[in-house]
């Protein structure tokens, strides 16, 4: 579906926010341009609202005013601001793990935008130039990502990736990204993790001498953790005397000769240096799928886009329903989760002893707000790891979640069944449309903003419409802690 | 205020599932892995294959604990997999996604003993002791990925897919689960039993010569599996095509029960020895049509006449087909397609 609201509000950095970094900002001048020229060509296709928008940007002849060109821009530029937030969100998502940085901490490089200041480009196609009040053209002091974004996209061509695929392609490319991401993406990893979890793909970006030493060192290193994990050896431990002499045989077989263990030591930890580089473990092509005949990429197809026609339920129907229906799922998934981990913590053999802490500890979480790190000693736990996997507020999040989805699920089938629509037996193509009309409901009234909320770092503010009903429940199953 | 269309699916960017592993998860992957794995890598890949095993199992149990989950006890290299109510769940464990690539084995999607309905991938962090649930794929999406696509590049006897073409959204495999019949994913099966003894003796009418398409020739009124993608008949479908089988299509025209629409009959052959032939049978709607006309039935009949094999379409079948069978050369069956009393038979000879 299209929402053209994306070509005049922008996603920029935003310093008031309380809970996310970012804002969406109306650009009014952007609006009221786009409403001038598309005011009958709505439902054109992205594609030609957006090379047409295009087309204004880069009108070189006097025909359009500069302001207007700049206008133009600055509607695309809205345009992509949206999957360059998605594309930093997707980096966070990739690197998992125990990794020392949010994706907010990405925005600075790459949502540098401040929806405001008008930008052409040069005859070159190359320099951002500002146009000041006076329609004059001066170099700008700070090029804007997005506009380089918009600089770089092929509009002309038939079979280019969409522009929000390569506005993702784009930020991942993004030099200052890729160094921050070098820095301090696998700054959690020692060097022996890091060999130990180089895949095939990574290998092939390296030199032969260095794809062999890891190989090596994956067919020594990788056999003796499987024991060590087993003994309760967590963090990979350098490699021992044994183990690098044992490499030092394989690699002679190889021709490779490295005289001492101790050059050896160095030489994979200088491999490993190189994996520290964020471009090693980004695939080097859009993985979009590629066609010989033409020679290009091709856009992938998307997964079926069915609308809630096919449901034969009105949409108006269905909101309504689910509108009513939601507080209620709401509660009860919150209550129904909250006693299931309950009645697990009791049973584990490890976690007995947190059982009844739980509903306290969440009440620090959620009333006090205090972070796990200070709630770990409060509850006689050993450690934030400890406290993280008891009570795991995202995970509990994320139950919530399901349960409040399948309360609705078995709610909207209920209604249907009523109506003698059910098709039984259900299709997956059919429940996974159903789905993801509720789960985008959902997520938007209730979870988005409570899974932002527990994201965001210090200084946060849990007042989403989950965490208040977490709180009520909290509050009316507490009892006092004696202790 | 958040705009809604630029946020779908982007809670599960801010949301992973992670499953926490434990001490005795450990140990039990480091006893599957020593069962299986003989040369080191292969044993590495079995060891994580065990842990993401273990770690989907736990996060299934967790959410759906009325249903029993079995493991797949014969552990192999290449995956491993579970089992719950009639689903078979298939786990592709992986270090990492950073380069959004998912490496999957061919054969897993290739043979019917190895197939699942749905292939998870799961990244297993092991020094952080933990799993994370990725995404997966049911198999009827896959296969239409695969028939859609060039098919991308192997490497290592592994398709290598986007991580894109991946479901992001965990609970649709709760949902698949407790909501969906197993058999509105349908995999390939696999022929144990040996229909040419039924296939026996000789009808005195044309017969289509199926051996002989395998040599590439094809006999009338039969059209060649490009062919079958022109405007005429448009099959929205396209099946994928391999040296070592032969397609043919054959428009049926079944008049007035289908409002004179066109189905295609489409018959796959494969040499499985010198001396025998595996042979699939399809049917499918054409031109703008997406589904099959629900009551079609479709039978496998033998020489003697007796019907060994029947499927119907039920609503929206984008397709039906019978289980794959085997014959030796020089036998005959018969395929019919029906609606309601309306039947035309098509006769082979293998």
């Amino acid at each position: 579906m299209k929402t053209l609201s994306r070509y005049w509000k922008i996603c920029r950095i935003s310093l008031n926010n309380e809970k996310t970094r970012y804002e969406y900002f109306l650009v009014s001048t952007a609006q009221k341009f786009f409403n001038q020229i598309f005011s009958s060509l709505c439902n054109s296709p992205e594609k030609d609202i957006q090379t047409t928008l295009n087309d204004y940007f880069n009108c070189n002849n006097s025909s359009v005013a500069k302001i207007d060109r700049s206008i133009a821009g600055l509607c695309l530029r809205c345009y992509v601001s949206y999957p360059i937030l998605k594309a930093c969100q997707k980096i966070d998502y990739l690197f998992a793990g125990a990794k020392q940085f949010t994706y907010e901490d990405l925005l600075p490089f790459v949502l540098n935008d401040d929806g405001k200041t008008l930008i052409v480009l040069d005859k070159n196609n190359k320099n951002q130039l500002m146009v000041t009040d006076k329609g004059q053209t001066i170099t700008a002091t700070y090029p804007f990502f997005t506009v380089d974004v918009v600089r770089t996209y092929q509009f002309d061509s038939r079979t280019s990736m969409s522009l929000d695929n390569w506005a993702y392609l784009q930020t991942k490319q993004n030099r200052e990204i890729k160094n921050f991401l070098s820095e301090f993406g696998f700054q959690h990893l020692s060097d022996w993790a890091l060999l130990n979890r180089a895949r095939l793909l990574q290998l092939e970006s390296l030199s032969t001498r260095s794809s062999h030493l890891i190989k090596v060192f994956h067919s020594v290193y990788r056999r003796d953790r499987v024991k060590q994990q087993h003994k309760g050896v967590r963090r990979c431990p350098d490699p021992n005397e044994a183990q690098l002499q044992e490499m030092l045989v394989y690699l002679q077989k190889q021709n490779i000769i490295i005289k001492t263990t101790v050059e050896l030591l160095k030489e994979l930890k200088q491999v490993a240096k190189q994996l520290r580089q964020y471009d090693i473990w980004s695939y080097r092509e859009p993985l979009e799928s590629y066609d010989l005949d033409t020679d290009s990429y091709t856009l992938r197809a998307d997964l079926p886009n069915n609308s809630l026609n096919e449901l034969d339920l009105e949409e108006r129907e269905v909101l309504e329903f689910l509108q009513t229906s939601l507080v209620l799922a709401l509660r009860e998934g919150i209550e129904q989760e909250i006693s299931n981990r309950i009645t697990k913590l009791a049973k584990s053999q490890k976690y007995a002893l947190f059982a009844q802490k739980f509903i306290f500890g969440l009440q620090l979480y959620y009333c006090q707000g205090m972070s796990l790190s200070k709630i770990a000693p409060q509850l006689g736990m050993t450690s934030w790891d400890q406290a993280r996997r008891i009570l795991n507020p995202g995970d509990l999040l994320s139950k919530v979640r399901t349960l409040t989805t399948q309360k609705l699920l078995d709610k909207i089938l209920d209604l249907m069944k009523s109506k003698g629509l059910t098709k039984v037996p259900l299709k997956p193509d059919y429940l996974k449309t159903l789905l993801k009309r509720i789960e985008a409901f959902v997520d938007e009234e209730i979870f988005q903003e409570a899974a932002a909320e527990i994201k965001a770092g210090k200084n946060r503010s849990l007042d989403s419409l989950y965490a208040q009903q977490l709180r009520i429940y909290s509050k009316q199953k507490a009892k006092p802690i004696k202790e | 205020m958040v705009d809604s269309s630029s946020n779908s699916n982007s809670l599960r960017l801010l949301l992973s599932e992670v499953i926490c592993l434990e001490a005795e998860h450990f140990t039990q992957a480091k006893e599957i892995s020593e069962q299986v794995g003989t040369e080191v890598n292969l044993g590495w890949q079995t060891y994580l294959n065990a842990l993401g095993l273990l770690g989907l199992e736990e996060w299934l149990q967790d959410r759906i604990p009325t249903q029993a989950i079995h493991r797949d006890t014969n552990f192999r290299e290449t995956m491993c997999y579970l089992k719950m109510g009639e689903f078979k769940y298939g786990v592709i464990a992986t270090e990492h996604l950073l380069d959004e690539v998912v490496t999957v084995p061919k054969a897993v999607i290739d043979k019917p003993e190895l197939v699942a309905h749905f292939y998870v991938v799961l990244e297993v962090n092991e020094e952080q002791e933990q799993v994370i649930f990725r995404s997966f794929l049911r198999y009827d999406q896959l296969i239409n990925y695969l028939a859609k696509v060039n098919l991308p590049k192997l490497q290592d006897g592994c398709y290598q897919l986007p991580l894109s073409l991946f479901d992001a959204e965990p609970n649709h495999l709760l949902f698949y689960s407790c909501y969906l019949d197993a058999t509105t994913i349908s995999l390939p099966v696999a022929s144990t039993q040996d229909y040419s003894d039924n296939l026996l003796e000789q009808l005195p009418k044309t017969r289509t010569k199926l051996s002989q398409w395998l040599q590439g020739v094809l006999d009338t009124g039969w059209l060649s599996w490009e062919t079958l993608f022109t405007a005429e008949t448009s099959l929205a479908w396209s099946p994928r095509n391999s040296a070592e089988e032969a397609k043919g299509g054959k428009l049926i025209n079944l008049g007035i029960q289908l409002g004179g629409k066109k189905v295609v009959l489409l018959i796959t052959v494969n040499t499985e020895t010198s001396q025998k032939i595996k042979v699939g049978a399809q049917l499918y709607p054409t031109g703008e049509e997406k589904y099959l006309p629900p009551d079609l039935k479709l039978t496998l009949f033998s020489k003697a006449g007796k019907a060994l094999q029947e499927t119907q379409s039920r609503y929206q079948d984008n397709y039906i087909q019978l289980k794959p069978f085997k014959g030796e050369k020089g036998k005959h069956f018969s395929i019919e397609v029906c609606m309601h009393d309306v039947c035309v038979r098509e006769d082979f000879e293998l």
